[in-house]
């Protein structure tokens, strides 16, 4: 919506009935609010992105460069060649539409071609063009069309109205992974030159500076300083934590977004006390000063690239085995991803708790374990001390981050975490959390503000199941691990289901934390006054 | 019979034609799969709009407070206001109740005897749509708003924060019931 | 790219109206943006406009406000370090008022 185009005279004979065309002969149209805006020409050079000129989604002409179909048609070829799992894709789909209303942006937006099989079909349409006997032959018929510059445009509109969250591919009875179909289409379109500033900005200051803000190694440190200077004022406890230490046992690597951002630093104040409070042989990081990785929303190549400090600063500082932070696509990378990439981290150990002797074979190969494992395991063998009641204000439900659940099957520790520090716990419905969950509707680099109208259509199905706990249970937190969700679900929250707040798993932990020596406490990291405790001090 | 009972009785088809109504405004398929998937988690947009729908007939029957039908039809608008929609598109639905409705009682053959009555209810469903206008008007600038304010939010609400952690800090006054404020106003209570 | 017109050259802002190169930033473009805006810089505003463009110069990156508040009240004391004040002086927020006429760009990622 939002174009207020009706004239006084059209109002007369003004049909809201939906028209009814078949989806090839339903144009593209590209409104404002739904998509982001281009990457700015410094961040592409920076990374050696191809062909970049001037252009703005909203114009008709993309100035595309010249030859660019053969561009597009030689990377589909490439494509198939390389990834069989995109040739399979684009020839097993029946098109059984199991998957077509499992998509939030479907359900939000109600425009079929956010059905994941449409979404796929803009593609395969082309695949069938070019590549099939079939579509050759018999175009249209065998669902085959031309490439033309209103079908890229289509493209790219839809490629970047799908976060990636294979929340489709988990009904799809072939298994067809529309993630990678995604990831694909925005290949193509960049080798065009049409990247996201979102997306493009993050990616440059990650390969200059290790992590998407261009955070500095003195930077990282003043953020850190001023955490700490918070933790004393509210447990009375000075923690000193260490940088680019040589010979740590452990490396820890968090998304930058916790060094930063709301409400993303109180989920870092809550790793910091952890730490301490263990007494852990860790250091932080400046260099490997990001754990997500934008890259894996432009190509295989620069999510591949901008992976390899993880290891490299492992192997430079002599650590054993690296932990990671909160994080949603840097697990599906991490788990998945960065052992072919970037490995066999054969300087590494298999991860170990240095407090339990747990070890995390889950992680044998990639040798790297997430907060949330390692803290469940630690609580599991009653090596923390915990004041549940620090969080009584606190009615928390948990969100599922997509590639936590989806993309490492982590589902039981986030919970058990939880239900160990909160008093109040209460799920969502079924159809809507663990291997089902609804993204936030702002991932795979979607969470700038420009397209505000897009996240929050795509937030719908989310925030339609906050709402139902917090009338239910009156939830007024949103408990999750990820730091997009941490980002973007704030402004959810405040459209659909406002008096719910968004947090990370690691504050409600730092909140109900007893530490040796620390001073009553009489508020929770975000300096709010504890239930029972006004007035005191 | 009064115009009320009758209106009561002929509720269900009322609905379910006022229902279709609004579904015509979406691309065939979909208003297909908004009509028939009941799980209101999987259907969250047809779902909310049946149940906003519903309410909102047994509110201009029960002649509820205004409260309660603005309520019901945030609802409906809220979702309506962020789809492709131009914005009279997006509240047409209201007038097309006047429609079910004069549809419904034709074929009554008193239901010319409430002429009175038939158009209290229409202004009622008037009363609405301008009700719906500034449901819409606000939704659009809460949308404008976050866009706007995203990144002052990222940095600015931390302002409040730290500038009450500052001075209960410094000035050593004690400030924590503003702190709570500052927090209920970041979760928009 | 949208540009803006100063003195007759044509500098480079982004969709947002934050300067596109660091460079192009001289004291008087924080004046005509601000003029853009209806506002008049005192120096109240420049106390916060080179404050943020020190920081800028020394991390890289415009501070989280949080940090902004805490430093401003170090260097200008309590009755400047504290929202209302900086509120007043940039009614649209410090952060995304005070970046733009300091020339700072906006930060991106999980934020």
């Amino acid at each position: 919506m939002a174009k207020f185009t009706a004239k006084p005279k059209d109002l007369i004979q003004i049909d809201f009935k939906n028209p009814k065309t078949g989806w090839m002969d339903t144009p593209v149209e590209i409104r404002e609010h739904m998509f982001c805006h281009p990457a700015k020409a410094k961040e592409l050079e920076t990374v050696g992105f191809p062909n970049i000129h001037e252009w703005r989604p909203q114009d008709e002409n993309w100035n595309l460069p010249e030859g660019w179909k053969e561009t597009v048609l030689n990377g589909i070829k490439e494509r198939l060649q390389k990834y069989r799992s995109f040739h399979v894709f684009m020839d097993i789909c029946v098109r059984c539409g199991a998957c077509a209303d499992k998509c939030h942006f479907y359900l939000g937006t109600g425009d079929p071609k956010n059905m994941p099989v449409l979404r796929a079909e803009l593609l395969r349409s082309i695949y069938r063009k070019y590549f099939t006997a079939s579509g050759k032959i018999l175009g249209k018929t065998a669902g085959a069309r031309e490439l033309t510059e209103d079908v890229l445009k289509e493209i790219w509109y839809y490629y970047y109205q799908c976060t990636e969250c294979r929340r489709c591919s988990v009904f799809c009875p072939y298994g067809i992974d529309q993630a990678e179909i995604t990831m694909i289409g925005r290949e193509l379109t960049n080798l065009l030159g049409l990247q996201l500033g979102w997306i493009g900005g993050p990616v440059a200051n990650c390969y200059m500076k290790g992590n998407h803000l261009g955070l500095e190694p003195h930077t990282i440190k003043s953020n850190i300083e001023m955490m700490l200077d918070d933790i004393e004022t509210i447990t009375g406890i000075r923690i000193n934590p260490t940088f680019n230490r040589k010979g740590a046992e452990i490396l820890f690597v968090t998304p930058s977004g916790d060094l930063f951002a709301m409400p993303g630093i109180y989920t870092a104040m809550g790793y910091l006390m952890l730490f301490h409070e263990l007494g852990l042989d860790y250091t932080w990081s400046t260099y490997a000063s990001e754990g997500g990785n934008f890259g894996f929303f432009s190509s295989n190549e620069m999510a591949k690239r901008l992976n390899s400090k993880i290891y490299a600063e492992a192997k430079r500082l002599g650590v054993k085995w690296v932990l990671g932070g909160e994080c949603g696509h840097m697990w599906r990378v991490l788990h998945q991803y960065m052992d072919t990439w970037n490995g066999p981290a054969d300087f590494l150990e298999v991860p170990k708790s240095p407090i339990t002797g747990t070890v995390f074979d889950n992680a044998k190969s990639a040798k790297m374990t997430h907060i949330s494992e390692f803290t469940a395991d630690l609580i599991k063998h009653g090596k923390l001390k915990l004041d549940k009641s620090r969080n009584d204000h606190l009615k928390v439900t948990f969100h599922d981050s997509c590639n936590t659940a989806r993309g490492m099957g982590m589902f039981e520790e986030p919970r058990y975490i939880i239900k160990n520090v909160c008093n109040h716990f209460y799920e969502m419905p079924e159809n809507t959390i663990r291997e089902k969950t609804f993204c936030c509707g702002s991932g795979t680099g979607l969470n700038a503000s420009e397209n505000m109208e897009l996240r929050m259509r795509g937030g719908l199905p989310r925030a339609n199941a906050v709402k139902y706990v917090h009338e239910q249970h009156g939830v007024n937190m949103l408990a999750n691990v990820c730091a997009i969700d941490r980002a973007t679900l704030s402004a959810s929250m405040d459209y659909w289901v406002p008096g719910v707040g968004v947090a990370g798993i690691s504050e409600l932990v730092g909140n109900a934390l007893v530490m040796e020596g620390e001073k009553e406490r009489t508020a929770d990291l975000r300096g709010e006054t504890l239930p029972g405790k006004e007035g005191a001090e | 019979m009064s115009f009320n009972k009758l209106l009561s009785e002929k509720k269900p088809a009322i609905l379910k034609k006022w229902f279709d109504a609004i579904l015509d405004t979406y691309p065939a398929e979909t208003a297909d799969f908004l009509k028939k998937q009941k799980d209101r988690f999987a259907n969250p947009v047809g779902s909310t709009i049946y149940s906003g729908m519903d309410s909102l007939l047994n509110s201009l029957l029960n002649a509820d407070d205004p409260d309660t039908i603005s309520k019901y039809l945030d609802d409906i608008v809220r979702i309506r206001a962020v789809q492709d929609f131009t914005p009279s598109q997006s509240l047409a639905f209201v007038f097309k109740l006047k429609d079910a409705v004069r549809e419904e009682m034709s074929g009554e053959s008193n239901a010319g005897d409430f002429p009175g009555e038939l158009i209290a209810f229409e202004r009622r469903v008037d009363a609405l749509a301008l009700t719906a206008f500034d449901i819409y008007m606000k939704c659009r600038e809460k949308i404008y708003d976050l866009k706007a304010n995203e990144l002052r939010n990222m940095t600015v609400k931390l302002v409040e924060r730290a500038n009450l952690i500052f001075e209960a800090r410094y000035r050593d006054i004690d400030l924590k019931d503003l702190v709570l404020e500052g927090n209920k106003s970041e979760r928009g209570e | 790219m949208a540009t803006i017109d100063f003195q007759g050259k044509q500098i480079e802002v982004d969709e947002d109206g934050y300067l596109v190169n660091l460079d192009d930033w001289v004291k008087d473009v924080g004046i005509q943006m601000a003029k853009g805006d209806g506002m008049e810089l005192t120096d109240a505003h420049w106390e916060v406009i080179n404050f943020l463009r020190e920081y800028y110069a020394k991390y890289q990156i415009a501070p989280m406000i949080k940090i902004l508040v805490k430093e401003i009240a170090k260097v200008m004391g309590p009755e400047k370090g504290n929202t209302k004040y900086l509120y007043e002086l940039f009614p649209d927020g410090p952060a995304k008022q005070a970046c733009r006429y300091a020339g700072l760009p906006k930060p991106t990622g999980c934020v």
